[in-house]
């Protein structure tokens, strides 16, 4: 299954400045894809036309051929979006959340109500599942917000910043999870954080200003970094030599 | 389904709003507050009750919020025309709760009733707009009526609607279109967030003028 934006340009408003403009991106099939760039450079607008909550202004989002405006439920059935901010519930316990969600993504109420249970098991909230979503820590609303991807059965997760404002254990958690996930699903990961790019990311996107200043392995984007960095700092040292922020041109 | 209605609190909010709505309207029936005016020379008069129809509003505001946009924009299950039928529901229940006691006891409930509806029409036309700031504009009406609304004792300006007596057939009317304008309101702000249907019609629009451009230019060169 591919999912890809054809030459989408968008603006927020008619008159304005586009913030993507004929932006041309291909989510790889498998692994993990971190979608790497500095606040504003457009990874959220990405993701969203991604997701399908907004309309590109010009050019076509398409998921295995078939654009999103043609096959908007097939579409929003498969892709699975995890907003930056996930909210919560004082009304519904973990696990009728996710039923809740499974069930606007389209499965019948008994499918949700079973794969919401089996769902919070794997991102090891089992315990939490009767528990009021308001009361859970933001590390644990995340998770929720995974097992609704897993609840389901997405073909593609678009995660948007979900590791920040966590704590370095909640952290580790949440890439606990993430691993079990990207070996079943593609995930596409945006983030501003170079920490998040630990080794388990198969592939690297750099975005600034709207635009792809590379795409590629991992492996790849760390060959940018400057030949005396310490191993610990490469990402570091490729992000600042590809966005020119060490002097030199940038990509 | 079950979960959408425990959301929105169909199952504990609303039915208790309706209740004390209902409760309180028929407790304070005869209890009369008096206001200062502000123009003109007469202090108002006005029924404590006047202002208890401002709990459904609000509690259709409180259902309306209690939507989660990031996680249901990118649903399959749209839920827009559901809500709107689930507020515009409650808001003729309510009425009708009103209404119904009226028939039984005394007129001063058809007075409930009506300003109910317009209550209820402010506050989902407002919503679009004002999101969670939507009941202050039902509790704005009320409070200008107060302060504003009399020309002289015991009798408002037509345009005050709230503190008309009950049978005044054109305060009604003004209730029911109000409440018409807010539920088309509500209506219009869900097809927008269907952004593409509404992105077609804007485009519709756009060849629709440009059309006509055409065509005043053609005449231009004749």
């Amino acid at each position: 299954m591919t999912l890809l934006l054809d030459r989408v340009t968008f603006r927020y408003r008619r008159w304005s400045r586009p913030v993507l403009s004929r932006l041309s991106y291909e989510v790889p099939g498998q692994g993990l894809t971190i979608l790497l760039g500095p606040n504003g450079a457009g990874k959220s607008t990405t993701m969203a036309l991604l997701a399908g909550t907004v309309a590109p202004t010009a050019g076509k989002v398409l998921l295995s051929g078939s654009s999103l405006a043609s096959t908007r439920r097939e579409y929003r059935r498969h892709v699975a979006w995890l907003p930056q901010k996930v909210p919560s519930s004082r009304q519904l316990t973990a696990r009728e959340y996710v039923a809740y969600v499974a069930w606007l993504k389209g499965e019948n109420r008994s499918d949700a109500w079973e794969r919401a249970g089996t769902a919070l098991e794997q991102v090891g909230l089992g315990e939490q599942q009767g528990d009021k979503t308001a009361r859970l820590s933001g590390g644990q609303l995340r998770r929720v917000g995974i097992a609704c991807a897993l609840a389901h059965e997405a073909r593609v997760i678009l995660l948007d910043e979900p590791t920040a404002g966590l704590d370095p254990h909640q952290r580790t958690v949440f890439r606990d999870v993430l691993r079990q996930v990207t070996a079943k699903t593609p995930v596409l990961m945006s983030t501003h954080d170079i920490s998040d790019l630990a080794d388990e990311a198969e592939t690297v996107t750099l975005m600034d200003g709207g635009r792809v200043l590379h795409h590629g392995g991992t492996r790849s984007f760390l060959d940018h970094a400057r030949p005396d960095a310490a191993p610990a700092r490469r990402a570091e040292s490729a992000y600042s030599v590809l966005m020119g922020l060490d002097g030199s041109s940038g990509a | 389904m079950i979960w959408w209605l425990r959301q929105r609190g169909a199952l504990g909010l609303l039915p208790g709003a309706l209740l004390a709505f209902a409760l309180s309207v028929v407790l304070t029936l005869h209890v009369v507050l008096v206001f200062p005016a502000f123009l003109g020379d007469y202090s108002m008069a006005t029924q404590l009750s006047n202002f208890l129809c401002l709990i459904p509003s609000i509690a259709l505001v409180v259902c309306l919020e209690r939507r989660m946009p990031s996680v249901e924009r990118s649903a399959v299950r749209r839920l827009d025309a559901r809500d709107v039928v689930l507020v515009t529901g409650f808001a003729l229940l309510a009425t009708g709760v009103a209404a119904t006691m009226a028939l039984f006891g005394p007129d001063e409930l058809w007075t409930a009733a009506r300003n109910n509806l317009l209550f209820c029409g402010f506050a989902l036309g407002a919503w679009p707009l004002l999101g969670h700031r939507a009941t202050l504009l039902p509790a704005f009406w009320m409070a200008q009526a107060m302060f504003l609304g009399g020309r002289a004792r015991n009798d408002p300006y037509p345009w005050v609607i709230v503190t008309e007596e009950p049978g005044v057939v054109p305060a009604a009317a003004g209730a029911a279109a109000v409440f018409l304008a807010g539920v088309l309101s509500l209506i219009c702000s869900a097809c927008s967030a269907r952004s593409a249907c509404f992105l077609r019609f804007l485009r519709f629009l756009r060849f629709l003028r440009s059309a006509r451009s055409a065509c005043f230019a053609s005449r231009t060169v004749r």
